[in-house]
């Protein structure tokens, strides 16, 4: 909540923006260029640095406390834990 | 009447602004696996439905797509640029920046309304005998899964928007913190809390103990110290929560995008 | 300001029951931020709906002490069962310990004044009681109530005509009710303990809502989705279960288990922490294996979110599936073997004092081995393909859910009762009625599982010839059961009104609940206490 918290400047989350912007333009472009089956897992993959910088600048994580992060960490585990599981079935049907 | 015009500063411990993040985070949690249960479906069909997916994902626009994911990010820059302006005390442009936001999201709800009703125009919607007779089956969940999924992001937007009107609303009705509280209210002050009598002019006067033997009366005001230019820091809590979940919808959105449109 | 701390300290000393606030008589309570209020609020709810539960349990009972269709069509049959699950499932049991215990002395036993977001903590109340009205209107409007089970499964909860859009709706309420919970005992552990109490320090009933927390958040947004999910395809016609549009009827049962399975941890661990708080208080010495009954809380929740599937291996999910599964399930049986191990250990050569909460605790622990042993055989999947929709398992749930979580709720009712209103109960009443509650639940469920075993399905009306005896066994033991449960709710009742004043510190507990006054004052904490130990020292009390 102070001042020094996080620095107060416009300028960085610009340029996270434009990033942002740059990657969704890959991303489209990559999508373009066929790749098959491959495509959709850099596009997962371009999504999921996207996102990564959305938590960390825009929403602040990168500025929390440790535990905030855990929290997040073990969210993302715990999900990964349930999609993995579930394809312990359909595979194997 | 009163000798000393006296205010009662209260220093919140910055403890709970930690433990305001955290409830709200957990939130963010709930809503990331309400979507987590539409994602884990997802990624079940498209393991089965590999090859429809492909077909059906075609039939979307990707431009359209694109558009509405710029819109959804700069969005979230705005966000962040009103947050950033309320702490340096710049009202009037955080205020310019929500409004932009509240206008990106608008911008995305209009988009998402063109092309949800050429879908439908072309029979393309759940339960639609064009869509049961005329694609598989794979297709079928496509669209079905792009409804619910589109569907449930788009209720929060919305949602997104009443909340920053809300947070609007606030900022109006109470920008700068100088409240005067009955002195009962100290009771409440939660642990942590250091008190002090400043003057006027900020000086300070002696601690709470010490007023009882100089002065006779004194009219107490306590107020929240102002964080920067007297800003209410409430609003700027409001606004940092209000801007985590519109990021979170920012999120979900990064997602949909390929997931839907960029894997013909 | 002096005078201002004299009034103060007068007023602070004043029981939480007797302080003025902005409104007065029933409006002082539901629209209280107390947290001590709304933990009684929950109290009143969950077991209005807990009697409702019972009836429809006995008159179930009823139906099969007769061959035949006697007092009820198969149709309500289904009905009545459904509802039964519903009510005890989503109405009492799982916000019938966090919400109750759990609102009024998680902030008592970690030393704050209230939970932190106080204001969220009535709104899950409100919450609730919207839930509980939207049931109401899906059991009697339209074609009333569902009659699908308490899981409803698709297709069948989207093919029939009977009221489950309401009914999904009210559990999706109460689904977000739960999870507001979970979050604000959250956010208190980690921001209001008072200095000095570590993590390591605190009581282990706050380990176990500290676990039961976490699942609240993480794993109820699923089911509630999932259910959000029928809804639609109810309304809108959009079939993602739906074979016929290619939807896949088990990820249904997959989503649902992912929450529904983690959630009997969540009725169940928090029994587990009051007993943990019960044992070594009669048992007058520190609990064995703090450390490891602490943490087992937390792998339990952890191992418990795995293993879902174990629901599901004669529903068609592929055999890895069920192997991988059934394999995950054995593992939940080791952290709660150290808690039982624990227990047992710091029993052993103590000098007791058998009073009525430690008797509850030791039927949790007898109910609980059977429920749990039971578990062990289901986890195997050839003794699951036999017994599964049958007698068998209801007698497994209902020794784990019921012998086990909600013994320990009537434990923590006499345990903790004398302080949250300050009277004591009468001893030899509620002696009586555990007495007829062991009886009877063990005629009931024991039979039930045996039935099961021989081949007696779960969710029949009739029942062949074989069983006929079996049965009458089991009606009769419910008649006990029931008898036993209203006793005991009369006792409690009774020791509101017209019990004995109550002590500060009946039991010798060494808690921080048992250091302030009873009933305790508005604020808890005239001040915020400062911990140097762990929390169940009674040697230095001796000295
Ligand atoms: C006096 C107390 C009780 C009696 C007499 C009773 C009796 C029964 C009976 C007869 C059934 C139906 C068995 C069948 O035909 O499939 C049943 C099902 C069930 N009971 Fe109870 N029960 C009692 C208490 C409880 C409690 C305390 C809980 C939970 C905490 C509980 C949870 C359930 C559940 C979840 C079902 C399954 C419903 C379904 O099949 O959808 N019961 N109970």
């Amino acid at each position: 909540m102070h001042e020094n918290d996080h620095e107060l400047k416009y300028s960085t989350y610009i340029y996270v923006w434009l990033a942002l912007v740059v990657l969704t333009w890959v991303t489209v472009f990559i999508a373009g260029l066929h790749f098959g089956n491959a495509a959709v897992f850099v596009a997962l993959l371009i999504a999921a640095f996207k996102s990564s910088l959305v938590f960390a600048w825009f929403m602040h994580l990168k500025n929390e406390s440790g535990t905030i992060k855990w929290m997040v960490a073990t969210l993302f585990v715990v999900f990964a834990i349930f999609i993995g599981i579930t394809f312990t079935d359909y595979p194997f049907r | 009447m009163s000798n000393h015009a006296a205010t009662l500063v209260a220093h919140k411990h910055p403890g709970d602004v930690e433990g305001v993040k955290i409830g709200m985070w957990l939130f963010l949690f709930t809503e990331m696996l309400l979507f987590g249960g539409l994602f884990i479906a997802y990624a079940v069909y498209r393991s089965i439905y590999s090859e429809a997916f492909h077909t059906a994902a075609a039939n979307l626009d990707v431009t359209l797509g694109a558009v509405n994911t710029i819109f959804l990010l700069t969005s979230s820059l705005t966000v962040v640029l009103g947050i950033v302006a309320l702490q340096k005390g710049k009202q009037k442009f955080a205020v310019l920046m929500i409004w932009l936001t509240v206008l990106f999201a608008l911008g995305f709800m209009v988009n998402k309304y063109f092309e949800w009703s050429v879908k439908i125009h072309h029979g393309i919607y759940p339960g639609s005998p064009e869509l049961l007779a005329s694609h598989d089956k794979g297709e079928i969940v496509f669209y079905n899964l792009y409804y619910t999924m589109t569907g449930l992001h788009g209720l929060h937007v919305i949602i997104g928007l009443v909340v920053f009107f809300v947070v609007l609303y606030f900022i109006k009705r109470r920008p700068v913190v100088t409240e005067e509280m009955p002195f009962d209210i100290l009771k409440h002050v939660r642990g942590g809390t250091r008190l002090a009598v400043l003057s006027e002019k900020g000086d300070e006067l002696g601690t709470v103990a010490e007023l009882d033997d100089k002065v006779e009366l004194v009219d107490i005001r306590l107020t929240y110290e102002p964080v920067i230019e007297k800003m209410d820091p409430r609003n700027i809590i409001k606004l940092e929560n209000a801007g985590l979940y519109w990021h979170l919808v920012d999120v979900i959105w990064i997602f949909l995008f390929p997931l839907f449109y960029l894997i013909s | 300001m002096s005078r201002h701390a004299v009034a103060d300290a007068v007023r602070t000393q004043e029981s939480y029951l007797d302080v003025k606030g902005r409104y007065s008589g029933l409006f002082g309570w539901i629209f209280s931020v107390d947290h001590k209020r709304i933990g009684l609020l929950y109290l009143g709810s969950v077991f209005l709906f807990f009697i409702v539960g019972i009836f429809l349990g006995l008159f179930m009972r009823l139906e099969q002490l007769t061959m035949g269709e006697t007092l009820m069509t198969a149709n309500m049959y289904n009905r009545l069962f459904t509802l039964h699950g519903v009510i005890m499932i989503f109405f009492f049991i799982i916000p019938g310990i966090a919400g109750t215990m759990g609102n009024f002395f998680l902030p008592i036993q970690i030393g704050a004044k209230d939970v932190f977001f106080p204001r969220l903590n009535l709104l899950s109340w409100w919450l609730y009681l919207a839930g509980a009205v939207l049931a109401l209107f899906a059991i009697f409007s339209g074609e009333g109530m569902a009659d699908t089970g308490w899981t409803f499964y698709v297709p069948y909860s989207v093919q029939t005509g009977t009221n489950v859009t309401l009914a999904l709706f009210a559990a999706f309420i109460l689904g977000f009710s739960s999870i507001l919970t979970g979050l604000n005992f959250i956010a208190t552990v980690h921001r209001l303990r008072a200095p000095g109490m570590t993590f390591h320090r605190m009581p282990l009933f706050i380990w176990s809502l500290y676990s039961t927390a976490w699942i609240q958040v993480l794993a109820t947004p699923v089911v509630g989705i999932t259910l959000l999910l029928v809804i639609l395809e109810r309304t809108l016609g959009i079939g993602i279960f739906n074979p016929a549009m290619g939807g896949d009827p088990i990820l249904f049962q997959h989503l649902f288990w992912i929450y529904s399975h983690p959630a009997v941890y969540l009725m169940v661990l928090p029994g587990m922490g009051i007993v943990s708080e019960i044992i070594p208080t009669f048992c007058r010495r520190i609990i064995f294996g703090y450390k490891a009954i602490a943490w087992s809380s937390v792998g339990i929740a952890g191992v418990g979110t795995l293993v879902w599937g174990h629901h599901m291996y004669v529903s068609g999910q592929s055999s890895t599936a069920s192997i991988v599964f059934s394999f995950l399930t054995f593992f939940v049986a080791i952290p709660t073997a150290i808690k039982v191990f624990n227990w047992v250990a710091t029993m052993y050569k103590a000098s007791i004092k058998v009073e009525v909460p430690f008797l509850y605790a030791l039927a949790f622990l007898f109910h609980f081995l059977i429920g749990g042993l039971t578990g062990l055989m289901n986890a195997a999947i050839s003794v699951d393909v036999h017994v599964h929709d049958t007698y068998f398992i209801v007698g497994h749930f209902h020794y784990t859910m019921f012998g086990g979580s909600v013994f320990a709720l009537f434990g923590a009712l006499y345990y903790w009762g004398p302080k949250m209103w300050g009277k004591m109960y009468h001893k030899k009443s509620a002696v009586v009625a555990l007495v007829l509650q062991l009886i009877g639940f063990n005629m009931l469920y024991l039979t039930m599982m045996y039935m099961g075993y021989q081949g007696m399905p779960r969710r029949y009306y009739d029942h062949l010839p074989q069983f006929h005896d079996a049965h009458l066994v089991a009606t009769v033991g419910s008649w006990f059961l029931v008898t036993g449960l209203l006793m005991m709710i009369g006792t409690l009742i009774h020791s509101i009104f017209k019990g004995e004043k109550a002590p500060q510190n009946p039991w010798g507990g060494t808690t921080l609940e048992w250091q302030v006054p009873t009933p305790p004052p508005l604020e808890n904490f005239d001040v915020v206490p400062t911990i140097t130990s762990g929390p169940y020292n009674h040697k230095e009390e001796a000295e």
